[in-house]
């Protein structure tokens, strides 16, 4: 794990981006930087909204007619997805990395058996004469692999006709089965009840040690962050203001708001209800200027609002952006 | 099995709208003013006969009893003279119903296809100068009534550069063809006479443009928006990621949802062809049962007024049926036992 | 470190009205956001303008009740009357704005009266859904829906005198079944909503459920409607007096305006080509408007 540069998977340089809304530009992303190294699994935390999702869409390249790209490039085993041709960025979607959305209900497609819509995915990640038969046990298998009851039937349902943790398991079959590299998995577990989402966060920690997967696991709950992540980037409005070793941050928080952010997580011991950060993630038309928490910060100062705070290492491997580093604790 | 319940159960429905739609007809005829015996029999008839005929068709009793007696000849097949064709209705719509039907069936049906073209065609090229096109197109033709387009393209094409016939009609008098289906160009090449199919085509292209125009691109407009709007949704961006070709995605996975809404308002298009028939039948003098059902309008005639609307209702009914079912097939959510 | 708060000036502090003000700019740019919105803006405004003050704008104010000038009959287009006349010797564009006046009423008289009882009855079948009442509503609701629009209003406008009330009375009977439709969806949506149920439970009174709590929700789908339904009342108006059963002669119509230049082609072309026009422009204008109305309310085009 030593040489960095054959073992990164991904590498995120600078990546800003913006979303023209009726007009008025709202700028989300603005600076994110950080990288995916082979079979490491990087924890992405932040409030709703601060650009989490947006991020992994970047990385596939799949980002809305109206987003643009203003500056930043994102390299997958050294190629970067915004300068790919359309033969290079699809066979980046069929082998190289794969996403898990947040929401299995509207993931699948309404009017589209389970089968259609996964030997249309398989088809293309398998070389062209592949018989459909075998595309047809590959998929089945892959149910399989995520615990699926009777697969062959679930594979002539309609979406409707699942429930939201099977829809899950589906689109994590869909994920897993083609063989990709660096799985995404934005809150995998949010929309489906706590018992699932239990079931769906092992079945995850499973796959990627079974197949040696890279992961980049978003989430806004942080004890899946700090149970299955082995680094973190903590994401505030578009921005990284921290990022370790998961357990670096999690014993050592250094920037305001993750320390606010770990305040936020309630106590099983009794200490009462949780404090809650003051304040709402800011209009992206118009970001602060300078740091983006700083009209949120307590400990904010005139620098705050006039510049950007750059990364500082504090320890070997844990950076925060923030002036305070060294002094808020 | 689903398919065949919703069949069911719509038909049993449609049984109940019927008869309350024939109910609403029929005392609305009846409160026209001045004695309908007269009014059939006009002015000059000797008092005797007029009284006859109330006599006979029963305009003396109380109305629900007219209505009963009415509504069995209906359920027999019996829809009561024309007091204009001075025949049975029933005969009537023997004879006017097939032109009509050929009109809807060529206003209606190919212009499906060039509407789901324009649409995908819009959102594909969204706002580019294809897209602008069709859009700046379909506004200007949806905003015009269908009867205006019968008169301007009598005008244009009849008139000013004389190349389709303006005098209306099914087909030019120098040609007989023998009614089989009643539909005149297939008729045509069925006695193999094909120079009477062209003729006959060329009669029907400017009424059933008039008629196919505005809902064409009404159903393109929509196709492109749930086109457009189907775009963004996950499902979209999933089978993208998954590394699938774009036109695949297009030509599949996008176009069949955005076609189902399209699909299922077209009932609705079907009685707006069979109401703009009306004027458009009149200005092209087309022999069809719109342009009979104007003329009974105009004239009070009770009984064809009567079942003509009810007919209206009847075709309605089951091309709105017709069009669940093409939805039921196309979309699998329809398909879903629905809990009362 | 000490903790330290910002100067509360730093942080933008919303007022209402700094807030209405924002909400007012993000409507007009989804309102404008489509050009074309801006353009039937304007064909609206300059159609409300000749259909309130037509009379004291047009050239020959007298030409649009009966007038006689048979020097003057069956002129094309010039500079003195841009539009030609008619037979009778009557200047075309006088006509033609003179019947604006109607156009409009028809309009609103139809809408006005089709939306509220389309509306009660949407609501009350909804709010009594599964009930005795919900089925009675809607299934004579889909009686009237079970016929082509324009048949039941030919039907009705038949027999009735011919005139421009009695044909604005067979477009609004036509019309409040689709109100009731749209408002039924919405209500039956609305009834399991909590907020539904907790008025309910606390013991609100019927009409105070029905216009505080259903009726904001249902007013943004009805008046996008309403919006885009002027442009087809006043295309079934036009068909209507097409027909010769709408507004009566001398009086001008756009309608019967055609009917009658149709005898003329193509001669007197004009006496058909400028009213078609006219009525293409006027239905233009409020359906560019009403996408705009729908796009800015947010509501899907319908």
């Amino acid at each position: 794990m030593d040489n960095a540069q054959t073992d990164t998977i991904l590498e995120i340089k600078d990546l800003s981006v913006s979303f023209d809304v009726y007009g008025s530009i709202s700028h989300v992303l603005d600076g994110v930087s950080f990288r995916v190294n082979r079979g490491q699994r990087v924890g992405l935390v932040g409030e709703s909204g601060c650009g989490k999702t947006t991020t992994l869409k970047a990385i596939l390249n799949v980002l809305p007619p109206n987003a643009i790209l203003n500056k930043g490039e994102i390299l997958f085993e050294g190629h970067n997805v915004f300068t790919m041709v359309d033969r290079q960025l699809a066979e980046m979607r069929r082998t190289g990395a794969g996403m898990i959305f947040q929401d299995p209900s509207s993931a699948l497609n309404p009017v589209f058996s389970i089968k259609q819509q996964f030997m249309a995915a398989l088809k293309y990640a398998f070389p062209p004469n592949t018989p459909p038969k075998e595309l047809y046990e590959i998929a089945v298998k892959a149910l399989e692999d995520v615990m699926m009851p009777d697969p062959e039937r679930i594979m002539n349902s309609f979406p409707y006709q699942l429930s939201g943790g099977m829809r899950q398991r589906v689109c994590i079959a869909m994920t897993i089965a083609a063989g990709r590299k660096l799985v995404l998995a934005d809150e995998p577990g949010t929309s489906l009840d706590v018992t699932i989402q239990d079931q769906i966060m092992r079945l995850i920690d499973r796959l990627v040690q079974e197949n040696d997967l890279s992961v980049i696991m978003v989430a806004h709950s942080l004890g899946v962050i700090r149970e299955f992540t082995s680094y973190v980037n903590i994401m505030y409005a578009g921005t990284l203001v921290e990022g370790g070793k998961t357990r670096d941050v999690f014993e050592n928080p250094r920037h305001p708001y993750t320390i606010a952010l770990m305040a936020c997580v309630p106590k099983l011991t009794g200490e009462g209800i949780a404090e809650g950060i003051p304040g709402r993630v800011p209009d992206y038309t118009a970001p602060p200027t300078g740091c983006r928490y700083f009209p949120r910060c307590p400990y904010a100062q005139e620098i705050c609002r006039a510049k950007k705070p750059q990364p500082v290492e504090i320890d070997p491997g844990h950076w925060v952006s923030c002036y305070l580093a060294n002094e808020v604790s | 099995m689903t398919i065949i319940t919703t069949i069911v159960k719509r038909l049993g429905g449609a049984i109940v709208v019927l008869l309350g739609l024939s109910m609403i007809i029929f005392s609305l005829m009846r409160i026209i003013p001045g004695d309908p015996a007269r009014l059939a029999l006009g002015p000059t008839a000797p008092e005797e006969i007029v009284e006859q005929y109330r006599e006979r068709m029963h305009y003396n009793k109380p109305l629900p009893t007219q209505y009963y007696y009415w509504i069995t000849g209906v359920l027999k097949g019996d829809l009561g003279v024309s007091t204009v064709t001075r025949r049975n209705v029933t005969r009537d719509f023997a004879e006017f119903l097939p032109a009509t039907l050929e009109l809807v069936i060529w206003a209606g049906i190919p212009p499906i296809f060039f509407a789901l073209l324009l649409g995908v065609l819009g959102a594909m090229y969204n706002n580019r100068w294809p897209d602008y096109l069709i859009r700046f197109s379909s506004y200007i033709i949806v905003a015009t009534p269908a009867f205006v387009w019968a008169v301007l393209f009598m005008l244009i094409f009849g008139y000013w550069l004389p190349i389709l016939p303006s005098i209306g009609g099914r087909i030019s008098m120098k040609f007989s063809v023998p009614s089989v289906t009643g539909l005149m160009v297939l008729d045509a090449l069925i006695d193999a006479q094909p120079a009477a199919a062209w003729d006959a085509f060329l009669h029907l292209l400017m009424p059933s443009l008039a008629l196919a125009l505005g809902h064409t691109m009404q159903e393109a407009r929509l196709t492109r928006s749930h086109m457009l709007e189907n775009a963004g949704k996950d499902y979209i961006t999933m089978i993208t990621s998954q590394g699938v070709p774009r036109r695949i995605i297009n030509r599949r996975f996008l176009l069949k949802p955005s076609v189902i809404p399209t699909v299922s308002i077209m009932g609705l298009d079907i009685a707006s062809i069979f109401g703009n028939a009306f004027l458009v039948e009149t200005i092209f003098n087309w022999p069809g049962i719109s342009r009979y059902a104007m003329n009974a309008i105009l004239s009070k005639d009770i009984n064809a007024v009567c079942g003509v609307v009810l007919l209206f209702g009847v075709i309605f009914i089951l091309t709105n049926l017709l069009v669940d079912v093409v939805v039921i097939i196309l979309d699998p959510r329809m398909r879903q036992t629905r809990t009362a | 470190m000490k903790a330290k708060t910002v100067d509360a000036t730093t942080t933008p502090i919303e007022t209402t009205s700094t807030r209405q003000a924002e909400l007012l700019k993000r409507s007009w740019l989804k309102f404008s956001e489509s050009k074309v919105s801006i353009i039937g803006l304007v064909i609206v405004s300059v159609f409300l303008l000749l259909a309130l003050g037509g009379k004291y704008l047009v050239p020959y104010p007298e030409h649009i009740g009966s007038y006689v000038d048979f020097a003057n009959a069956g002129l094309p287009p010039s500079s003195k009357h841009f539009f030609g006349t008619d037979l009778m010797g009557r200047d075309v564009f006088s006509r033609i704005v003179g019947s604006f006046r109607n156009t409009l009423m028809m309009g609103v008289v139809v809408l006005s009266i089709a939306a509220p009882v389309g509306f009660m009855v949407g609501v009350t079948a909804g709010y009594n859904k599964g009930t005795f009442i919900d089925t009675a509503l809607m299934r004579v609701t889909d009686m009237f829906l079970a016929v082509p629009p324009l048949v039941l209003a030919l039907a009705i406008a038949s027999v009735l005198e011919p005139n421009l009330t009695n044909s604005m009375l067979a477009v609004t009977a036509m019309w409040w079944p689709w109100y009731a439709r749209l408002s039924y969806g919405v209500t039956s949506s609305l009834r399991s909503e909590n907020y539904i149920i907790y008025a309910e439970l606390v013991g609100a009174k019927l009409p105070h459920i029905i216009f505080k709590e259903i009726l904001p929700n249902c007013l943004s789908a009805v008046l996008t409607k309403m919006t885009l339904d002027m442009g087809y009342v006043i295309i079934i108006a036009a068909t209507i007096s097409y027909a010769g059963l709408g507004e009566q002669a001398p009086r001008p119509a756009l309608g019967s305006m055609i009917a009658s230049g149709v005898k003329y082609m193509p001669a007197q072309w004009w006496l058909t080509v400028f009213p078609s026009i006219t009525i293409m422009l006027i239905v233009l204008g409020f359906n560019l408007l009403g996408d705009g109305i729908s796009s800015m309310l947010g509501a899907e085009e319908i």
